[in-house]
């Protein structure tokens, strides 16, 4: 086999976009594509696809989140926390895919200038993590809720109606304005979000590697899984969802009536309505209410795209889910994770660790690193709650708002075409939009309809392709904290890329990712690459994903083990699939590409391989 | 409690100067309750009454006094005639006696079992030295074992051992041989197990190492064994070496002992032990490991004959020696969170090209 050592050039690779994307280049903001002007200081880096926020080709309006994070993220690295030798998380898109590239350390003078801020700033948070996490979710949920509250016209009147205008009160602008400001707005909270999303989070990661570090000097050989288990759920709020549907549950099960229409095979909408037309079942649905905010909150995936949903507009997944609970519940099982079990046996853990340190002075260091570690981690835990679930669930409920708006001013023909245009381009829509209504001839002057159609086209060829793993050099080494720790970017994991390069897919027989939940398990592979595709799960099978995130827990009683694309050892598919006991393997980059539904697989969470042992015919 | 003999039971582990070193720590992982084939040993005594009644202790002990060590022929030659004296002379009955009585209280119709040298140094600390016997494998019938005892004395003075002696400045005479009878184990595989990894002294694992047939295979290097390295408190295998073991050290009905044989196709590349047999040892070496309080080598084997959890086995149990003497220095030493973070931020990873 020949092994090639660099992966392609990134300027020469985009000679390799099938045509049938063409046009994408328009689809987002200039600044993320690779470009002439830049282009010797592009080929020196090392840009690979962001399997984590961008498994999917990228619809233009969602890239926002994205553009969002690269300010961020980066900012917290450089000019917030100034960690010494870490840099930015750069961006380009290659044909609707997201390539990232974490910037190569600065030069030793600008190390030694930034150690000097880092110095004061690091470790406050950890000694005020109380007070500091307290003031974030106050400031998180204001936005959020502003956001909510933000006002979208329904539609441009014909006339502004009598009581708008004088001689009753005229506030002074019309609906026109008022869909420009609230998409400005709208924008401009979203940035906000993001800009919080990473008030602490450099520092959780860093505080995880070192105690990451710590723990590989003490103990060489320890796992990585290990490691992910004395630190991984530590925070309530990413299992938040899950215990209000146990809850929920139980509370139908002591009312037979109810969970006997739980238990039908019916949509959501229709057991709503039955429940309805009973006084117990009214009061379950109060219940129900209660839960849903913020609860339900939650996408339906990674909450990375418009389409995936979350639970409180695709009420049949969480009513799946409730069926599922009720029948364990007749069978006798339990359905609650116990929180402070699975915090009692962390515990146990680390204690057991600590009592094989030989020497007391090791052992205070391990203790110390693990208390600050652990201190921290929470806001990694708990942010994924309110950002990714939470705060997306509302945006895109508002940027549907919008698109409705401007369905009914004739621009668009399904509100869902927004998404079609990225948010430089939204204001213009409006403006059209807006204009064509000021005059009074009704008509947008351009067919954005006919575009949207176009980019939908282009992104449907683009999901049919699969591009390189990564382009430009591989780097000789990596200071920046979530490249190492989020996207686990190590030396065998470009070196199993390099080998995707050299190999079809169909080829390939075994792949290697993280050995995140121990045990073996063989049997049939289930590819699912959206959420709509669980329905087809069925029991004994083996989940291969690109990723899951909390709502996806329930599957876990149905599944044999679970393998994702993308992920450490502390994602969300490693934390469930070990308080279930099922193995997994994270962060292999290419199951989802090399494995098909029916494959016969044979998973090792011992040692993180995933062995095709039969082709589905 | 015999004159000449102690069963497994009655061996605590401060009696190794009456039974030796290896005696001492079986009767010390009998009385854990271990699982641990049952058998006893001759007392070091009884070696001694068997120079007496033989009237060769005089003349054993002035043959070793004119060895000239710088000449290896002399050597050879003089270790050679003491050994011959020791396993001609007849075993006294009254120690004959007691071995057989012990050996028939080991199961009926004559089982198979191991002879195995257990030895000390008079007044010292040390309880093993090189050049010994070590174990013989699948011996039957009282007569044999009575040979097999008298080649496990005479191994005291293997050219080896005699030299290893006098190159300490250790009498002869202060040498302790406790021959073991210790029932046979049918192995369907053995092999050895470490509280810490050997490779690099990481106390959170156990390294197993087994192969088909009986261990002797793995411990002598013969058969490359499958490996699994075991972290300690997750019980995860985080390694798993399942090696090509063209070979297995099993009993030869023909030859009547073991030889190396053939393992066929299908088993070469098989893993020797069933996920719930390696989770078994683990459990056993960590409980070995409290016991003694320091990092352990076990041997150990699986019995074809028994059901699990029976069927695994523990042959022997010493304390590690190239680890567990290092100085326990710190690694990282006292350091605060602040101090740990502060490393940790000016470190970059390094990617190998």
């Amino acid at each position: 086999m020949i092994h090639t050592t660099r992966f392609p050039d990134p300027h020469e690779y985009l000679k390799d976009i099938p045509e049938e994307l063409s046009g994408w280049e328009d689809m987002y903001p200039p600044h993320f594509l690779f470009g002439r002007e830049r282009e010797d200081w592009e080929k020196r880096q090392f840009w690979y696809l962001d399997k984590i926020h961008a498994p999917d080709p990228m619809p233009p309006l969602d890239h926002i989140f994205q553009q969002a994070w690269q300010i961020s993220l980066s900012q917290h690295n450089t000019r917030v926390f100034c960690i010494p030798p870490a840099q930015g998380v750069a961006h380009r898109i290659v044909g609707c895919y997201q390539y990232i590239c974490a910037v190569e350390p600065p030069p030793d003078e600008v190390i030694a200038e930034k150690a000097e801020f880092f110095k004061e700033r690091a470790h406050y948070p950890v000694e005020h993590y109380d007070e500091l996490w307290d003031d974030w979710l106050t400031r998180f949920k204001e936005l959020g809720e502003e956001l909510r509250n933000i006002k979208v016209p329904e539609i441009l009147p014909k006339y502004l109606s009598k009581e708008e205008v004088y001689p009753n009160y005229y506030r002074g602008y019309t609906q026109a304005y008022e869909l420009i400001e609230a998409f400005d707005r709208m924008v401009n909270l979203l940035y906000k979000g993001w800009q919080y999303h990473f008030n602490l989070l450099n520092l959780c990661y860093l505080y995880y590697l070192m105690f990451f570090d710590l723990a590989r000097r003490l103990f060489p050989g320890i796992s990585e899984s290990a490691i992910g288990k004395m630190i991984a759920g530590v925070e309530a709020y990413m299992f938040k969802p899950e215990e209000e549907l146990c809850r929920l549950a139980r509370r139908a099960y002591a009312e037979p009536r109810v969970a006997e229409i739980l238990k039908k095979d019916r949509p959501a909408k229709e057991k709503i309505e039955e429940l309805n037309k009973f006084e117990v079942g009214q009061r379950w649905l109060d219940a129900l209410e209660e839960s849903m905010n913020p609860w339900f909150y939650v996408s339906c995936a990674s909450g990375w795209y418009h389409y995936e949903g979350s639970w409180i507009n695709n009420l049949d997944i969480p009513f799946g889910y409730l069926k599922g609970y009720l029948e364990r519940l007749d069978r006798g099982e339990t359905i609650e994770r116990s929180l402070s079990e699975i915090a009692e046996s962390r515990e146990k853990l680390v204690n057991e660790y600590k009592k094989l340190i030989k020497s007391d002075e090791d052992k205070v260091s391990f203790e110390n690193a693990y208390r600050d570690c652990l201190t921290l981690y929470r806001f990694a835990e708990g942010h994924i709650f309110w950002v990714e679930n939470w705060l997306h669930t509302i945006w895109f409920d508002k940027v549907r708002e919008i698109g409705r708006t401007l369905v009914k001013a004739g621009v668009f023909r399904n509100q869902d075409e927004i998404f079609m245009f990225n948010r430089l381009e939204i204001p213009t829509i409006i403006e059209d939009a807006v204009t064509a209504w000021a005059l009074g001839h009704g008509v947008p002057t351009l067919k954005w309809s006919e575009k949207a159609e176009k980019r939908r086209s282009i992104l449907e060829a683009a999901s049919k392709w699969s591009p390189s793993p990564a382009l430009g050099v591989p780097p000789t080494e990596v200071a920046e904290p979530f490249t190492v720790m989020l996207w686990g970017i190590t030396t065998e994991k470009v070196q199993e890329w390099l080998k995707g390069v050299s190999i079809k897919p169909e080829d390939v027989i075994e792949i290697k990712g993280f050995a995140s939940s121990k045990g073996q398990a063989e049997g049939p592979a289930r590819v699912v690459k959206k959420i709509d595709e669980i329905v087809t799960l069925e029991e004994g099978e083996i989940l291969v994903c690109p990723s899951t995130n909390p709502s996806w827990a329930p599957v876990f009683t149905k599944i044999k083990a679970a393998v994702t694309d993308i992920g450490g050892v502390t994602c969300h598919a490693a934390i469930v699939a070990r308080e279930y006991g099922l193995p997994s393997v994270t962060g292999t980059g290419i199951a989802t590409q090399v494995i098909k539904t029916g494959d016969i697989i044979k998973v090792d969470g011992d040692t993180g391989l995933v062995t095709i042992v039969k082709r589905a015919i | 409690m015999g004159k000449f003999t102690r069963t497994f039971k009655e061996i605590k582990k401060d009696m190794f100067q009456e039974c030796g070193g290896k005696a001492s720590h079986l009767g010390e992982l009998t009385s854990m309750g271990l699982n641990v084939p049952y058998g006893f040993c001759l007392v070091a005594d009884a070696f001694f009454h068997h120079l007496r009644e033989n009237n060769l202790e005089n003349e054993v002990f002035a043959i070793a006094k004119t060895i000239n060590y710088d000449d290896i022929r002399d050597l050879d030659q003089k270790t050679e005639k003491i050994r011959s004296l020791i396993e001609s002379a007849p075993i006294p009955r009254e120690i004959e006696e007691e071995v057989v009585e012990n050996y028939n209280l080991l199961g009926k119709n004559e089982p198979f079992v191991a002879v195995r040298s257990s030895v000390a140094i008079k007044d010292s600390e040390i309880s093993s030295f090189p050049g010994l016997m070590d174990t013989y494998h699948y011996i039957k019938g009282a007569k044999t074992i009575m040979d097999y005892v008298k080649k496990c004395w005479a191994s005291v003075f293997t050219s080896r051992a005699t030299a290893a002696r006098f190159k300490k400045g250790i009498e002869h005479e202060r040498a302790i041989i406790a021959p073991i009878i210790q029932r046979m184990v049918n192995a369907r595989c053995a092999g050895v197990m470490f509280t810490l990894n050997p490779v690099n002294g990481d106390i959170s694992k156990i390294v197993i190492e087994g192969a088909w047939g009986i261990g002797e295979g793995v411990v002598s290097g013969n058969i490359t064994p499958d490996r699994f390295v075991v972290d300690k408190v997750i019980l995860e295998v985080s390694e798993r070496t399942i090696s090509c073991k063209q070979l297995q050290y099993v009993y030869d009905p023909d030859q009547r002992k073991p030889v190396y044989k053939e393992v066929s196709i299908e088993n070469q590349k098989r893993c020797c032990l069933e996920e719930r047999e390696i989770m078994e040892l683990v459990r056993l070496a960590k409980v070995i490991e409290d016991h003694y309080g320091t990092p352990m080598d076990i041997e150990w084997a699986i019995d074809r004959d028994f059901e699990f959890p029976e069927n695994v086995f523990i042959l022997q149990a010493r304390a590690e020696s190239v680890w567990s003497k290092k100085k326990t220095e710190p690694v990282v030493g006292k350091k605060t969170g602040y101090e740990l973070i502060m490393e940790r931020a000016m470190k970059t990873i390094k990617l190998a090209q």
